[in-house]
């Protein structure tokens, strides 16, 4: 018998499955009350620090470039166009997250939309007072700028989208009703045109029409 | 090889080289110094008063404790599969937290007829820290940390390898009128049994192992040690003490009973001594030989 074994379970009396070899661990089962065992405690204290990192780049990693799935934004507004008593505040798509504000007119109906919307945007949060009731979506989807905005205005010259347009401080200002800017993402996405920078916002409500300001 | 091992009168040192005759014994010391390994300087002191007589060819270095030092208990198992779960909750709600946080707990399997049986010696941390720790700043090779009798066995494993195919028996005489008394066969422990002796009768203090094979060492005991005889079922019984008073096992040995014999370590000895009994103190670091060949 040689207590220099690990403990536990021996399988004869002549059993050598030994906790150390020349005096060094090489088992976490034998205690030292000294250096040794601040040492090694240092020595696992580096590895666990190390494996920490490892994970934390990993999921800063994954977190960042793990996302690049194309998000097809006419998708996004033909469905949440479709729910009863709610409007798009604004969808704006920077810093390769996308995020849309929604404006419910009751919290009846925030709740109740929350509840049909929370499968296909699980990130959601809301903000309801006794003005307004908004549901707030966040994703992530890498963007990009585009560069070349004469292709989107001969994109909408092409396909007689009915929305005005300006270039102001080399960004493109596209106006038009909600359905009018579905159009506009759909040709683009046609043209494999994704996940570019922009901010779609709610201006105003005439002729019982939503009026929307594209910022490209 | 440099080895020591611990018993109630000091420690016996003794320090083996290989030769062309197998290992040799160069030097035995007996030092009649403190033995509470718990003393972190205890190895340490050890060593420098053994060091003029030291041969500086090998650093490695067994040690061995008394049994006064460890807890020797039993479990009982289900099946193999159980094993493992039924030590865990052993360990858990029977041993408490106190005894497992001081002793490492070995299990060695014992023959057994009905469950899976381990014998369970819990050796102290500190005193295992101590000695690990006093190696490492001796720089000395620690290759073996065991227990007197079980290394004595070692010792009887080696040197009589044809004579124990069987069971065997190794005896212990210690102070007090106690003696431990384990059941070999091959290398499986079938009974470890400690036993007083009284003027009439033998009584167990602790039996461990089967019942039958604990009444068997126990009635062995007793017909030796009070009836002065042996009906001879077992062949092979391997005595030795520590003590310094020789009587007791000069008593028994003078029963001319065949089957004990004494254990000795003369044959490895360089200036042997006729006297079988002069060096048996030394006995108990019998692990240090381990894997040689001492026939």
């Amino acid at each position: 018998m040689n207590f220099l074994n690990k403990p536990g379970i021996q399988d004869s009396i002549d059993s050598t499955k030994l906790d150390i070899r020349n005096n060094k661990i090489i088992s976490n089962n034998v205690d030292f009350d000294n250096i040794k065992e601040k040492t090694n405690k240092f020595y696992y204290l580096i590895l666990v620090a190390l494996f920490s990192f490892i994970a934390f780049s990993s999921y800063v990693y994954l977190y960042n470039y793990n996302y690049t799935n194309d998000i097809n934004i006419s998708n996004v507004i033909d469905g949440l166009d479709d729910y009863n008593n709610m409007f798009i505040s604004s969808i704006i798509n920077t810093n390769n997250k996308i995020n849309i504000v929604l404006s419910c007119e009751t919290e009846g109906v925030l709740f109740n939309n929350i509840y049909n919307m929370k499968n296909d945007y699980p990130n959601l949060k809301i903000s309801s007072n006794s003005r307004s009731h908004k549901i707030w979506i966040q994703e992530k989807f890498k963007s990009k700028n585009i560069s070349d905005l004469d292709f989107i205005l001969l994109l909408i010259q092409d396909n007689n989208l009915n929305v005005e347009w300006e270039i102001f401080n080399n960004n493109l200002i596209i106006i038009g009703t909600i359905e009018n800017i579905k159009n506009l993402f759909l040709s683009l996405e046609k043209k494999n045109l994704h996940n570019f920078n922009f901010e779609l916002n709610f201006i105003t409500n005439k002729w019982n029409k939503l009026f929307y300001k594209l910022v490209i | 090889m440099f080895s020591i091992s611990q018993t109630s009168r000091g420690f016996f040192c003794l320090e083996w080289l290989s030769t062309e005759n197998g290992p040799q014994i160069i030097t035995t010391k007996h030092l009649k110094i403190n033995n509470d390994f718990t003393d972190k300087s205890l190895l340490k002191n050890i060593v420098s008063q053994y060091e003029s007589s030291i041969n500086n060819e090998s650093n490695s270095l067994s040690v061995i404790v008394s049994s006064d030092n460890v807890l020797i208990s039993s479990i009982d198992t289900c099946s193999d599969e159980e094993n493992i779960k039924m030590i865990k909750w052993y360990e858990s709600n029977l041993m408490g937290a106190d005894l497992y946080d001081k002793y490492h707990n070995y299990y060695y399997p014992m023959k057994s007829n009905k469950n899976n049986k381990f014998l369970i010696v819990s050796f102290p941390k500190n005193i295992k820290n101590n000695i690990m720790k006093s190696a490492i700043d001796l720089k000395l090779n620690l290759i073996y940390l065991s227990v007197d009798i079980f290394s004595a066995a070692v010792f009887v494993q080696h040197q009589y390898q044809k004579d124990i195919k069987y069971q065997y028996v190794l005896w212990k005489i210690n102070k007090n009128n106690k003696h431990t008394i384990v059941l070999y066969k091959e290398k499986l422990i079938y009974a470890y049994v400690v036993i007083k002796k009284y003027a009439k009768k033998c009584k167990q203090v602790i039996g461990i192992g089967n019942n039958s094979y604990v009444e068997d060492l126990t009635k062995l005991a007793d017909n030796i040690l009070i009836h002065k005889f042996s009906d001879e079922n077992i062949k092979n019984i391997f005595i030795y003490h520590t003590k310094e008073s020789t009587e007791d096992l000069k008593n028994i040995l003078n029963l001319g009973i065949s089957s004990i014999k004494v254990l000795s370590f003369n044959k490895l000895i360089e200036n042997r001594s006729k006297n079988n009994l002069k060096y048996i103190n030394y006995i108990e670091n019998g692990i240090c030989f381990k894997g040689l060949d001492l026939l």
